[in-house]
């Protein structure tokens, strides 16, 4: 009997750590943007491991001399890509600008109006991704130091990116859209419609459901940040294009979003500083 | 002491891996779990209970670093290396082909575990990486047998 007690008592910890992990499993969900546990700590501890690993990375896919040659072109690349992120943006605040005065006087123009704020622009570099196909997010190189706050919005030059989820002094972590733990409110640029884009874990697939019955929606239609109010993303900025549509016998509608983004090409990110303020959210635990 | 701070370099050795290789493409593809590949040699060499309390702290660590479901990478590596655990009397002193067979199955095990907690809670999805459990079960074999003198040495 007295041999059994260690064996009860393994089985008894085997049990505490599995409910365990399936309790953090199931708190996750209710979260949209979940907060990691230690998600900043582990960043701050790991920044000197991750950002070695990435210049050891660079140094040898670009090959030695060419890496310092290739910085000034590097840096010239760059700037274009940001040239055409401001633009991208620039636009979205103009239109969002002609559809205020199309609909004036209506609920829609009442509303708080989130892309004529002017944001500003931090250029950063992705450092790292994660490893495994059940969590789609980037850590890039700037922190809290150069102005990163959690919740501020991320996009390239096509289009949205995804938001700030964790930041430490040197880096950041960068939740994307196509996270299957990832949700946000888009408008049909063609229809108007509004719905719901989710994430599938595929860098070339987003999941759209309308909201009640939607029969105006076609291929190629344009999926644009709603940017509603408490909304993590500023509106009109492009989130992708209908690729294919389902309706169910109850007309409710869902389609196939392929994002504007290439996100297996992922090079240069922008973060909007500022539009973390619009959200009209505390950011309590940012320094 | 001597083990532990053995088994720290090793994970962070894992975890400067996962960060070097883990890109998009063929790196990321053919790129094995080394983080779990520690938790299996552990499980081997210092049976279930080690096995599953290494799993679910290093789980922890892992969901952290890499921003995962919290519970998803600890409750498999705690199921899985308490499994290795239990097994290890019988994939102990064999030769190297059972422990590329035993890893890679590990491996594939791991990825449809996660798949499987992943459909349950989230979005349906499947996803095994056979050429990264075939690289992770020939790493495995390969290191086994000398991570095994290492440990060997520090018992004296």
């Amino acid at each position: 009997m007295r041999a059994q007690s260690p064996k009860r008592y393994k089985r008894y910890l085997l049990l505490v750590l599995v409910l365990l992990s399936l309790g953090a499993l199931v708190s996750d969900v209710s979260q949209t943007l979940g907060r990691t546990p230690l998600g900043s700590a582990l960043l701050r501890l790991f920044s000197p491991l991750i950002k070695s690993a990435d210049f050891l990375e660079s140094l040898i896919t670009r090959g030695g001399a060419a890496f310092f040659r290739g910085e000034a072109l590097q840096e010239k690349n760059d700037a274009l890509r940001e040239e055409i992120a401001r633009m991208l943006l620039e636009r979205a605040k103009m239109e969002r600008e002609l559809l205020d005065l199309e609909k004036a006087g209506s609920l829609l123009a009442s509303q708080p109006l989130t892309a004529d704020q002017s944001y500003g622009f931090l250029r950063s570099h992705i450092i790292g991704y994660s490893p495994n196909p059940w969590s789609k997010t980037v850590l890039i190189d700037k922190g809290w130091k150069h102005g990163v706050k959690r919740e501020q919005t991320v996009l390239n030059e096509s289009g949205i990116v995804g938001v700030v989820q964790d930041v430490s002094p040197e880096i950041s972590r960068v939740h994307l859209v196509i996270d299957q733990r990832s949700a946000l409110t888009i408008r049909v640029k063609e229809t108007g419609e509004l719905g719901v884009v989710y994430g599938t874990g595929k860098p070339d697939h987003l999941i759209l459901n309308t909201e009640g019955l939607s029969r105006r929606l076609r291929r190629n239609d344009h999926a644009i940040t709603a940017g509603l109010q408490k909304s993590l993303y500023p509106g009109n900025l492009l989130v992708g294009a209908v690729e294919n549509i389902e309706r169910d016998k109850f007309g409710r509608t869902t389609a196939i979003i392929r994002p504007a983004v290439d996100f297996n090409r992922l090079e240069v990110l922008f973060i909007l500083q500022g539009s973390e303020i619009q959200k009209g959210k505390t950011i309590e635990d940012n320094p | 002491m001597k083990i532990i701070l053995k088994i720290l370099i090793l994970f962070l050795v894992a975890f400067y891996w996962e960060f070097f290789f883990s890109r998009p493409g063929w790196m990321g593809v053919l790129s094995p779990p080394l983080p779990f590949l520690i938790i299996l040699f552990i499980s081997l060499k210092w049976k279930e209970m080690t096995g599953a309390m290494s799993g679910f702290v290093l789980g922890g660590i892992y969901a952290g670093l890499f921003s995962e479901p919290p519970g998803l990478s600890c409750l498999s590596f705690t199921l899985l290396g308490y499994f290795a655990g239990k097994v290890a009397p019988f994939i102990m002193d064999t030769p190297r082909i059972v422990l590329f067979v035993f890893a890679l199955c590990m491996i594939l095990l791991y990825h449809f575990l996660c798949s499987i907690l992943m459909s349950i809670f989230y979005e349906p999805m499947l996803q095994l990486r056979f050429l990264s459990a075939v690289v992770g079960g020939a790493v495995f074999a390969y290191f086994h047998p000398l991570l095994e003198r290492l440990f060997m040495k520090s018992r004296r």
